[in-house]
């Protein structure tokens, strides 16, 4: 949560699946460097600090991509070879 | 759920046990507003203090462990968000039991960049310049039920955990070096009768003041790293006017200067 806004000043949105589910853990884990946990302490401080606002939890995979392609400027994750149709699904690698 | 296990220190035993739910806002994909949110957390716990008077002055099983809190946030625009949050409290001889005002703020982005953001608050804000300052009430952000007292004296929270002023943070991003929190704040915090009593003694028939609170600190968390290294310095005044008549306690002026 250290880049708000793109340079275009347009909101970044970001949608999270929740901590329970294995692809946001695989994401966290594998993508972040960081254990679930951890990344929850982190927004959970955000949120109960007042310094920021926690990523926005969806409950399921649908509905993170749904969310994503309904908000400009949104982001989330999805599973590696995932194919969202006329959409381009921008590559992670480490 | 959260189990703490029966820890021996110094002849004084602690059971605690502490159930907590965390709240949180439903989000739905198809709104495309996403300028508020609310949070809250409700945990209630139990706790057994053998041979001290920590929670409570007869040492028997209490129920004086409980912290709820709401918060909600609302973006203005790009550049102000406005958030607040409340708390409930009980926590025995530690602190006042009761509601109080977390935060009530005013979050200005001052400057926004990839690797770089400055924000200025303004209001009350929360004490962020401690690893654990800022969520010390929020059981499943902290890593014990009670955190160490050494630091996190319970007896000096409401006073310890904000003030009304403002708040400079800059932070800075960096794929080769990590990430640094810089933080300077100023404000006063008011000190209620009861929080004068609790420090100085039930005795105390004046009231205590903060005249002068400046806090700075700096984090730096190295790239891929799960480490966080910090500096924080406190310089504070305090105060207490005794009271004409009968007050045990003479008026006097404290500083505090801390470096952690």
């Amino acid at each position: 949560m250290r880049q708000l806004y793109r340079p275009n000043k347009q909101k970044i949105i970001v949608f999270v699946l929740p901590s329970v589910k294995a692809l946001h853990q695989g994401f966290s884990k594998y993508k972040l460097g960081l254990l679930p946990y951890k990344l929850d302490r982190i927004w959970h401080k955000l949120t109960y600090s007042g310094l920021g606002t926690a990523p926005i939890v969806v409950q399921s995979r649908q509905a993170l991509i749904d969310a994503v392609l309904a908000n400009p400027g949104a982001i989330g994750y999805v599973e590696d070879g995932t194919n969202i149709k006329d959409k381009y699904v921008i590559p992670i690698k480490n | 759920m959260l189990f703490q296990l029966k820890i021996k220190l110094a002849k004084t035993y602690f059971l605690a046990v502490v159930f907590s739910l965390l709240i949180n806002e439903a989000s739905v994909a198809q709104t495309t507003n996403h300028d508020s949110c609310i949070h809250g957390f409700i945990a209630q716990g139990l706790i057994n203090v053998d041979g001290s008077d920590f929670v409570n002055n007869d040492g028997d099983l209490s129920a004086e462990l409980t912290e709820v809190g709401l918060n909600g946030s609302y973006q203005l625009n790009s550049l102000f968000r406005l958030t607040s949050q409340v708390v409930y409290l009980d926590g025995g001889n530690r602190y006042d039991e009761g509601f109080r005002v977390d935060y009530a703020l005013l979050d200005w982005s001052l400057y926004q960049a990839e690797t770089w953001e400055v924000n200025v608050y303004l209001g009350r804000f929360k004490n962020n310049h401690w690893l654990y300052s800022g969520k010390r009430d929020v059981p499943f952000t902290r890593p014990s039920i009670i955190l160490p007292q050494s630091i996190y004296f319970d007896g000096f929270r409401d006073i310890a955990v904000g003030a009304d002023g403002a708040v400079l943070k800059i932070s800075h991003s960096s794929d080769l070096l990590g990430d640094f929190d810089f933080n300077v704040s100023s404000g006063t915090t008011p000190i209620s009768k009861e929080q004068t009593q609790i420090l100085y003694s039930e005795q105390a028939l004046g009231k205590m003041s903060n005249s002068h609170d400046v806090q700075t600190s700096l984090y730096w968390q190295p790239a891929n790293s799960s480490w966080r290294f910090g500096l924080a310095l406190l310089d504070a005044d305090f105060g207490y006017e005794a009271q004409e008549q009968g007050d045990r306690f003479f008026e006097t002026k404290m500083t505090f200067n801390e470096l952690w």
